[in-house]
């Protein structure tokens, strides 16, 4: 071909023509390249909102930019798998996009849309106009469709575009996702909340309803000890009196039946003050009245108290004090002396005839020489710093198996029921022991090879 | 030690001098991304060519598509399958048209194009189970991953077939054999020819690290699509493209796709029901 005028002219055409569409393509790229970089103000608004319809004119805002739709609408698929129209624009088009959508629903198309990821371009029923088909949704769940209606029939945009509207419509599914899944926390939260307030009442109403039974309970017990110690002081006397026959003589029989009275009537006081200490421990009104005591001479004063009982049971008891125990330390004497009468009573009580007892008392020793259990019996008292001083009492009889370690500190249990009636004893010395104890920041256990063994009963208090 | 190794520029700048992307594909780019193009500008470059027009109204209609209605006119196809998608699908179809005449001697045409159409396939169902929103680019990117394997066979035939053969006699894979005998391996030709043709990375980085794909640094994600396509195709047993065994999975390839186990065995049976219409759209004659 040669340089004709002709031939140099229709190609400056063409290449006048080519560097127009170029522009015109350039023009729309930027544009498109906009739209796509105010949606950074768009995710934001997507983010602080939480209604749909905020969402959804968000978006309309932003397709406008992008498309020359007239008429837009978004439409959410239900809980029943139905799609309902949410938000239209203009507000007044409801009916015409319902027309569209019943006409797309019935040719296949909107269905077909719902599976592709790119928008759908379908002839409108007004021949002047085409519409647009996307579906809304993120990589798990489809949340709905768009709908737009263009001027134009059979008119379709370029790939950027089309892939701009795509891009968009992404950004609205997650936020309509993320709108959904924060409107489900909240319920949860919400119905979380509203649980949580409606059993701590509860919890605390019962609380309280236990609380007053309880205390209750224990003023009850306090006034009732103490009404029946009053009848009760007179019997102990008055048997006493006429058993010394200072009133006169009486006879065997009468002097053995009368000595069931004294006996009997001195264990029911004993009862009664044990249930009495309990119940002032358990109301709270119990009070330490705290002199510097001779933990040897408690020690030797309780031996005495039972050398009787020992000796008509031939039970030998032992005493051992290492130089360690401290010759005074600061307790309720009264306390500490029924603790340690309570423990070697029972120590020769449970001893076979001919059986031995032995008292070990040691000072100066650390928690960290202790056993575990010790350390959690002492919970919040225990005191890393502090020096303990034990007290072991170590007895020859039936022992105690493993399950009943524990349990024998619990009011009216001993370790086997039905060895009861062999023991006379109130059932409540142990637990008064470890009650006592515990005001004083000790603690006390029991340690045994089970049935036949013997048992231990390990005691400590801090220095 | 060979002393006349073939470099992969050298190979890929004289295929690129036999084999030229199709026309068409340049023709339909620009009109899609044309905004004053109409929907007709579309398919009237693509009823130029009557085979082309043909073959993919006939695939509009197989169940790859599963449409409901007939697609009886490119304007329709263009409408209801999307006009990148309808780009997408007649690049597929017309490059197999550009590598018609490579002779068989080494590779059966037909079993190659099998396993590249079940890789597309396959890679299609993966990406529309992604929620892609062009999943026509991933069938195009399928069909086109092995064709390095064709330049290789008119370029170097004879030391393609004795790696070939080293690689059936040592069990080795054969892009392995392909990277130390001669430095890259097939993947690599294909992508860089794609280069060569002005196809976007989107679809050229994918097809040249198939066998690497931790090694995209663009399209890490169609990478790792690809890859595991083409494993899946392999494993269907659906054509060969001349590797003799399964190629090994990269994990990371596998976690990044985030695709349960369980859903494989759906993937392969669509894939499975797709394999013989498609090849009879693309290579069948009218009915």
């Amino acid at each position: 071909m040669k340089n004709t005028p002709d031939n140099i002219s229709s190609e400056l055409e063409t290449l006048r023509d080519r560097n127009l569409f170029l522009e015109e393509c350039n023009q729309r790229n930027i544009n498109i390249l906009d739209v796509l970089a105010s949606s950074r103000d768009f995710q934001e608004d997507l983010n602080s909102e939480r209604e749909n319809s905020s969402i959804f004119k968000a978006t309309f805002q932003q397709l406008k930019r992008l498309l020359p739709f007239h008429k837009m609408a978004f439409y959410l698929n239900t809980d029943d798998n139905s799609f309902d129209l949410s938000e239209c624009l203009p507000t007044d088009c409801s009916e015409e996009m319902e027309r569209e959508v019943d006409q797309k629903i019935s040719d296949g198309s909107f269905a077909w849309a719902l599976s592709q990821n790119h928008p759908l371009f379908v002839p409108a029923i007004k021949d002047d106009q085409s519409v647009v088909l996307q579906v809304i949704a993120t990589k798990s769940r489809i949340s709905g469709m768009f709908i737009g209606i263009m001027p134009g029939s059979n008119s379709i945009i370029d790939a950027p575009s089309q892939n701009a509207l795509t891009i968009i419509l992404l950004n609205t599914a997650y936020a309509l996702e993320s709108n959904r899944l924060n409107n489900t926390i909240k319920d949860h939260v919400q119905n979380l909340e509203q649980k949580v307030t409606e059993r701590t009442r509860e919890l605390q109403n019962a609380r309280k309803i236990a609380e007053t039974a309880n205390r209750s309970k224990s003023v009850f017990l306090a006034n009732m000890s103490h009404e029946l110690r009053t009848p009760l002081n007179a019997v102990i006397g008055f048997s006493d009196v006429l058993l010394s026959q200072s009133f006169g003589p009486i006879n065997e029989r009468q002097q053995e039946y009368l000595g069931y009275v004294f006996q009997s009537s001195r264990h029911l006081l004993d009862l009664i003050n044990d249930i009495l200490d309990l119940s002032k421990i358990e109301a709270n009104k119990m009070e330490l009245r705290l002199i510097d005591a001779n933990m040897e001479s408690i020690l030797k004063n309780s031996l005495i108290m039972l050398k009787e009982i020992a000796h008509n049971r031939k039970v030998q008891i032992t005493l051992n004090i290492e130089p360690s125990l401290p010759a005074k330390i600061r307790v309720d004497e009264r306390m500490i002396k029924q603790v340690m009468f309570n423990l070697l009573s029972n120590a020769v009580k449970f001893s076979p005839s001919s059986g031995n007892v032995s008292v070990h008392a040691a000072g100066e020793i650390k928690l960290d020489n202790l056993p575990h259990n010790a350390v959690s019996l002492l919970g919040e008292a225990a005191n890393p710093e502090s020096n303990y001083l034990e007290i072991a009492i170590t007895d020859s009889g039936i022992g105690i198996s493993p399950e009943d370690l524990e349990r024998i500190f619990k009011p009216f249990e001993q370790s086997d029921n039905s060895a009861t009636r062999e023991f006379e004893g109130t059932g409540l010395g142990l637990t008064l022991c470890r009650e006592f104890l515990a005001l004083h920041k000790g603690a006390i256990w029991a340690e045994s090879n089970g049935h036949g063994t013997g048992s231990t009963f390990r005691l400590i208090l801090p220095q | 030690m060979r002393t006349d190794r073939p470099t992969l520029e050298s190979i890929v700048n004289s295929a690129s001098t036999v084999y030229s992307l199709p026309l068409i594909h340049e023709r339909l780019t620009q009109a899609i991304n044309n905004p004053r193009a109409s929907i007709s500008d579309i398919t009237l470059i693509i009823s130029e060519d009557q085979g082309l027009c043909f073959r993919i109204l006939k695939l509009a209609n197989s169940p790859m598509f599963g449409y409901h209605k007939n697609i009886d006119t490119i304007t329709k196809a263009a409408t209801i399958i999307g006009t990148q998608q309808l780009r997408d699908l007649s690049l597929a179809i017309s490059v197999i048209g550009v590598f018609k005449d490579i002779p068989e001697d080494i590779i059966t045409m037909t079993s190659f194009w099998k396993h590249s159409i079940s890789c597309g396939i396959v890679a299609r169902i993966l990406a529309s189970c992604r929620r892609e929103p062009n999943v026509e680019r991933f069938f195009v990117a399928g069909i086109l991953h092995d064709i390095g394997q064709l330049i290789l066979c008119t370029s170097i035939p004879i030391i393609l077939r004795d790696i070939l053969k080293q690689s059936e006699e040592s069990n080795r894979m054969l892009y392995e054999v392909q990277r130390s005998e001669l430095g890259f391996d097939h993947a690599e030709v294909g992508g860089e020819l794609l280069k060569k043709w002005k196809i976007p990375l989107l679809i050229s980085e994918p097809v040249s690290c198939h066998h690497a794909p931790m090694r995209a640094t663009i399209y890490p994600q169609d990478a790792a699509l690809l890859h595991v396509s083409d494993l899946i195709a392999h494993a269907l047993q659906a054509g060969s493209s001349g590797e003799h065994c399964l190629p090994p999975l990269n994990k990371e390839a596998w976690e990044i796709l985030n695709i349960s186990v369980s859903s494989i065995a759906g993937i392969i049976q669509q894939a499975d029901t797709q394999i013989e219409q498609t090849m009879d759209s693309i290579f069948g004659g009218a009915d």
